[in-house]
């Protein structure tokens, strides 16, 4: 796994040359993007095509999970906050901007690449949301931009305030929205181009570090800041993993970080991938649950959600179960999320970003240190960025231990509590309810920081004698270390699920019962 | 100390850390690439860089040119120094 940090430079020749054309790139990047189109919209239909229902019954496989009732496929890709459209035309939209935008920057000059990508964002988020939440969202990016970049407006104490308080408004929105709701029972309800503005929260806060540390030009141009937030990459599913991208520092280090033609291949690859997850997922939790209940007799649960509410009603609950269960839920979220993720990686690949995959095996993760890195890459550094660097680097500098212990507990309890998890269940329902309901899930944040520092401390006292994974007499160990690691990852997210009517203590319950110390 | 002393120590530290059997680590080695198992390789030499070379690090120093193979670090070291 390679580490990424900010300052690698390229030479203008060097990207020069990784940037040459290949014409016969097109053709892959078509085909996926049409078999995307079959999957997941109506183009079948239209043309008279056989649809995929059509095919899976045809071929007689039976596949309830996979096919949808319209004759294409479930789709995990969305567009979220309209209704202009019908879902299948709404992806279309997306794939057909995704293909533009491919295109142009493939083609196009270096300089003209950000505002290609720009162009055809602006067209197609019109399409799906209208006018009005497409202007919106664009003053309020320009804003920030002028904030950080207008000259005019120097460089003091006022403006420094101006910018922390713009990259902290979807934090104020929230934390005013929700104390108003508490107290006078009124619910705001934010623009859409609003939410979809905030939903880059993540990202404008490593732009605002990238620029603190001096690392943006201050006269970068208006279309290559609005090339970091709007493209057509980041239109769908803009829930999932919204901090994917970072800020400009990364992007740039990434740009044609490879050949051009080698990231088309490799962003076709991830498609290629992404929709193997997403159409099976489903279908493939479905058939362990089966396969377990039918061979071993041992009942187990799709959801977590489901399985706290059994324990709710009183349902005797084994061990096995509540192992099952929770692991279950982990793999199918672990397979649509990196389904989604790795289909918003590839869209950056194809557009000549060699941007890391938010998701990598999780599978082979020997620590919660490590898993967290493989299962969510782009909020790890997000929070090592903007919590973790900060924190380690002016507190206990003489108390080596004490200072990896402090760092971690900053970046994943507070850091992924309040600017991680959030945001994203507030943004749109900005009553005091959800906010106190979220917050009372800090249980699993300290759960996961103490098990995450834990593990930091050990390594950073103990050297690596091995790498794991290395086909030697210890490889059964990592096997049982991967296993735990994922069990302890699943089993701690029953109090990240709770359920009305539930408590604290019901959930404690439950997880003791998984650790086999409760009925 | 000579920056062949902070070499050989950045050396003997990445390799009892991170040992990776059948490979080579010299001074150009693409640490990042190449060398660390995790991010968590880039704390704990910021540590050992501040406890063995008595550095003060800051964030913007944690960056690529800087923690890209052992001969930049060196450079930084003699730099901080």
């Amino acid at each position: 796994m390679a580490i990424q940090l900010p300052g690698a430079r390229r030479s203008p020749e060097l990207l020069a040359a990784r940037d040459r054309h290949r014409p016969w790139d097109v053709v892959p990047v078509f085909v996926v993007l049409l078999v995307y189109c079959w999957c997941y919209t109506n183009l079948a239909a239209w043309l008279g095509a056989p649809t995929p229902g059509a095919c899976v019954d045809w071929l007689g496989l039976g596949l309830p999970r996979v096919v949808d009732d319209d004759g294409d496929f479930h789709a995990k890709l969305h567009v979220s906050f309209t209704g202009l459209l019908d879902g299948d035309d709404e992806r279309l939209v997306v794939f057909a901007a995704l293909f533009g935008c491919f295109l142009t920057t493939y083609f196009l000059p270096l300089r003209h690449k950000a505002k290609a990508a720009v162009l055809w964002f602006v067209p197609a988020f019109v399409a799906l949301y209208g006018w009005q939440p497409t202007l919106q969202l664009l003053a309020a990016h320009l804003a920030i931009y002028a904030s950080f970049h207008a000259r005019a407006l120097g460089e003091g104490r006022a403006v420094r305030a101006l910018r922390w308080l713009l990259v902290q408004s979807c934090m104020l929105t929230i934390a005013a929205g929700c104390v108003v709701n508490g107290v006078t029972g009124a619910a705001w309800k934010l623009p859409v181009g609003l939410v979809f503005f905030f939903y880059q929260w993540a990202r404008l806060m490593v732009y605002h570090a990238d620029f603190r540390d001096g690392l943006v030009p201050r006269d970068l141009g208006v279309f290559d800041y609005l090339a970091l937030f709007l493209t057509p990459v980041t239109i769908a599913n803009v829930g999932y993993a919204p901090y994917l991208g970072q800020g400009h520092v990364y992007l740039q280090g990434r740009l044609l970080a490879l050949d051009k033609s080698a990231l088309v291949r490799s962003g076709v690859r991830l498609w290629l991938l992404a929709l193997v997850y997403m159409l099976f997922a489903e279908q493939a939790v479905a058939w362990f649950i089966d396969g377990v209940q039918r061979v071993w007799g041992i009942p187990v649960y799709a959801f977590t959600a489901e399985l706290v509410r059994e324990h709710l009603r009183g349902t005797p609950l084994s061990t096995p179960t509540v192992l099952l269960s929770t692991l279950v839920d982990q793999a199918r979220i672990f397979l649509i999320y990196g389904g989604v993720t790795h289909f918003r990686v590839g869209a950056w690949r194809v557009m000549g970003y060699a941007v890391d995959t938010q998701y990598d095996r999780p599978w082979l993760a020997t620590n919660l240190a490590n898993l967290w890195g493989r299962f969510a890459f782009h909020f790890r550094d997000f929070l090592v960025r903007v919590f973790y660097y900060p924190v380690f680097l002016k507190m206990f500098r003489r108390r080596p231990l004490l200072r990896i212990f402090f760092a971690t507990m900053v970046a994943t309890v507070v850091g992924n509590l309040i600017w991680g998890h959030v945001p994203p269940k507030t943004i749109t329902a900005l009553t005091w309810g959800s906010l106190t309901t979220i917050l009372s899930t800090w249980p699993y944040f300290v759960l996961l920081g103490l098990g995450i520092s834990l593990t930091q401390m050990v390594l950073a006292t103990r050297p690596r004698t091995r790498r794991p994974w290395t086909r030697d007499r210890w490889l059964v160990l990592d096997v049982v270390c991967a296993y735990l690691t994922l069990q302890y990852f699943a089993l701690i997210h029953v109090f990240i699920r709770p359920q009305p009517g539930g408590t604290l203590a019901d959930s404690a319950r439950l997880v003791l019962i998984g650790l086999g110390l409760g009925a | 100390m000579t920056d062949a002393d902070v070499a050989g120590r950045l050396h003997a530290f990445f390799v009892a850390m991170y040992p990776h059997p059948g490979l080579t680590l010299g001074l150009d080695t693409d640490l990042l690439g190449e060398w660390f198992v995790d991010s968590f390789g880039v704390v704990q030499t910021v540590q050992f860089l501040e406890d063995t070379f008595s550095v003060t690090i800051d964030r913007v120093d944690i960056n690529a040119e800087n923690f890209g193979s052992i001969r930049t670090l060196t450079a930084f070291v003699r730099r901080k120094r």
